[in-house]
């Protein structure tokens, strides 16, 4: 089979998958923008709370 | 075999360890039903999305990818992002701030205090309809453990049966919403091991990706190999409607009332992608290569698609005990689903039900609240097990019609009552009765059903019509609150709502 034939379906199923962790890390960076450290604290760099939140 | 009964055993095991951790200091019905809020991100996505993917998921997708070919993907398509947009933004972060700061730990009780309805006639209907539609819905995962224990185990059916219902109503009993979050955790851990381990071994058995494709095109041309396959356009867009029932299954969005914090929406939403990500597409390389390497479903046992799995695990992952663990997997997405919904039906009955209306205006004491809960759990089991032997069929036809008419009902209410300022507490009665109503009228019209398979959508779109225009007729009731109470959430507020529980 040709291989130009398969990149409908590669697309198709492996696109998906990799525009839904796109969209997944995307929605991560817009979130973790809202969660900026307070004056004067120092960021976090980890947990639940991500980038600078406070607990 | 032994080792296979060894890998089982293991994870009995863990499940006991699990629910002696978490069994200790539940002192409140917000501590048994709700875990006191103090599940984390990780806790909560996983549990999540280990309870929506029950075993009929994970295998039968694996299964409908065998039969259709490429065009599977639609139902997993849209459910996916559909419930991580309600996780992250549509329903989680407004649901947990509300419900925390109104001491809400069930979804009756949030509709109940959304609306300043002292009648408790939300309460009442949501948690009747809880009650049944769960009822069916563990019924439907035990109907799934019997197939597995006698066609694929060959293990006799009845204690088998009865020891997986009396494990999973053991832990939910004592360790309450905490032992079902974690016990979920683990279960969920296996399902994606199996969905990662099995889907990519057969892939590479079938040849990779253009060996898959040349394969399904000799075997069924595009109907197989086609995005848009045999089932046309019509099907497409009717899976891509069965996402709807994230919106309104009870045993999913009440995670979303029972984490720390929402800020943990953040991380929680992107971990629970991933793992839809995992189960649905790995359910899809499977079939697909499944189909390609056995052909025809009469080479499978009992000509059966959902076969897939067990036979691919049998054939192709090496060592016994492995394969148990793979086994072991699939009777853990079962329980991790049973565990929540039954934790759903002791809510409504031993909250809602019991200590709010029967018992309305008097003082009952936590422990006698949390002891009611615990067996209204052991009852579940009890009916569970007997409906087993008696309802299986009916029971699949049931869990089914709970997904999408349940979900089509209760979905549209909850989205309007936490974005929509306007409803009243008569919209919100007229979309879950009407969305109700709808499905059921739906499902027994076969001239309607040839229209459209499934009910997902008519009893979604029609309780959204009736809940707004009943709205629209009636009259809000005053609470100042409101507007503060349910507004989104900055991700930088500290909303521990710890306070007030």
């Amino acid at each position: 089979m040709n291989e130009t034939t398969v990149w409908p379906q590669w697309l198709f199923l492996f696109g998906t998958a990799l525009l839904y962790v796109a969209i997944g890390v995307i929605g991560l960076w817009i979130t973790g923008r809202g969660s900026g450290a307070q004056p004067g604290e120092r960021p976090r760099t980890s947990g639940p709370g991500g980038r600078g939140g406070r607990r | 075999m032994n080792q296979i009964l060894l890998a089982f055993g293991l994870y009995f095991v863990a499940i006991a360890g699990i629910t002696a951790w978490t069994m200790r200091g539940i002192r409140s019905t917000s501590e048994f039903l709700l875990g006191g809020r103090t599940v984390g991100a990780v806790g909560t996505a996983i549990s999540a999305a280990a309870s929506a993917r029950s075993a009929s998921a994970m295998i039968g997708q694996a299964g409908l990818a065998f039969m259709m070919g490429f065009q599977a993907i639609w139902i997993i398509f849209a459910a996916t992002l559909l419930e991580y947009l309600a996780m992250l933004f549509l329903m989680g972060p407004k649901l947990r701030r509300f419900s925390g700061r109104r001491s809400a730990i069930t979804i009756p009780e949030y509709l109940e205090a959304r609306f300043a309805d002292s009648r408790n006639l939300l309460r009442v209907v949501c948690a009747l309809a809880f009650i049944v539609f769960m009822i069916a819905y563990i019924v439907s995962q035990y109907v799934g453990m019997s197939f597995t224990i006698t066609q694929v185990l060959g293990w006799p059916l009845v204690p088998s049966v009865v020891l997986a219902a009396v494990v999973t109503g053991a832990y939910t009993m004592l360790g309450g919403y905490r032992a079902v979050v974690y016990t979920d955790v683990m279960q969920g851990c296996m399902m994606v091991l199996s969905m990662l381990v099995v889907p990519v071994l057969a892939w590479q058995s079938a040849g990779g990706l253009s060996g898959i494709v040349s394969g399904l095109h000799e075997l069924g041309g595009a109907d197989l190999s086609g995005v848009i396959g045999s089932g046309g356009y019509p099907f497409a867009i009717g899976m891509l409607f069965a996402g709807l029932g994230a919106f309104g299954n009870p045993h999913i969005i009440v995670r979303y009332m029972g984490i720390r914090s929402t800020r943990d929406f953040r991380v929680a939403a992107f971990i629970n992608l991933l793992f839809n990500i995992v189960i649905g597409w790995g359910g899809m390389m499977l079939g697909l290569a499944g189909r390609v390497i056995y052909q025809d479903v009469s080479k499978l046992p009992l000509a059966n698609s959902e076969m897939i799995f067990f036979e691919v695990t049998r054939a192709m992952v090496p060592f016994d005990f492995l394969v148990g663990v793979m086994w072991a997997g699939v009777f853990a997405a079962m329980m991790s689903s049973a565990d929540s919904m039954m934790l759903v039906v002791s809510s409504s009955v031993g909250r809602d039900l019991y200590e709010k209306v029967i018992r309305k205006g008097q003082a009952v004491s936590d422990q006698v609240l949390v002891a009611l809960n615990r067996w209204v759990v052991l009852a579940v089991v009890l009916v569970s097990l007997v409906l087993t032997f008696f309802l299986e069929k009916s029971a699949l036809m049931i869990a089914l019609f709970a997904w999408g008419g349940l979900g089509g009902a209760l979905g549209p209410v909850l989205l309007l009552s936490l974005w929509w300022r306007r409803m009243t507490k008569w919209g919100a009665l007229a979309g879950l009765l009407g969305g109700m109503a709808m499905a059921v009228t739906w499902r027994f019209t076969p001239g309607l059903r040839a229209v459209l398979v499934y009910e997902a959508l008519p009893a979604f779109l029609f309780s959204l019509l009736a809940a707004w225009v009943v709205s629209l007729a009636t009259q809000p009731s005053a609470d100042p609150a409101l507007e503060e109470d349910l507004r989104y959430p900055k991700w930088s507020d500290a909303e521990l709502g710890m306070e007030r529980i």
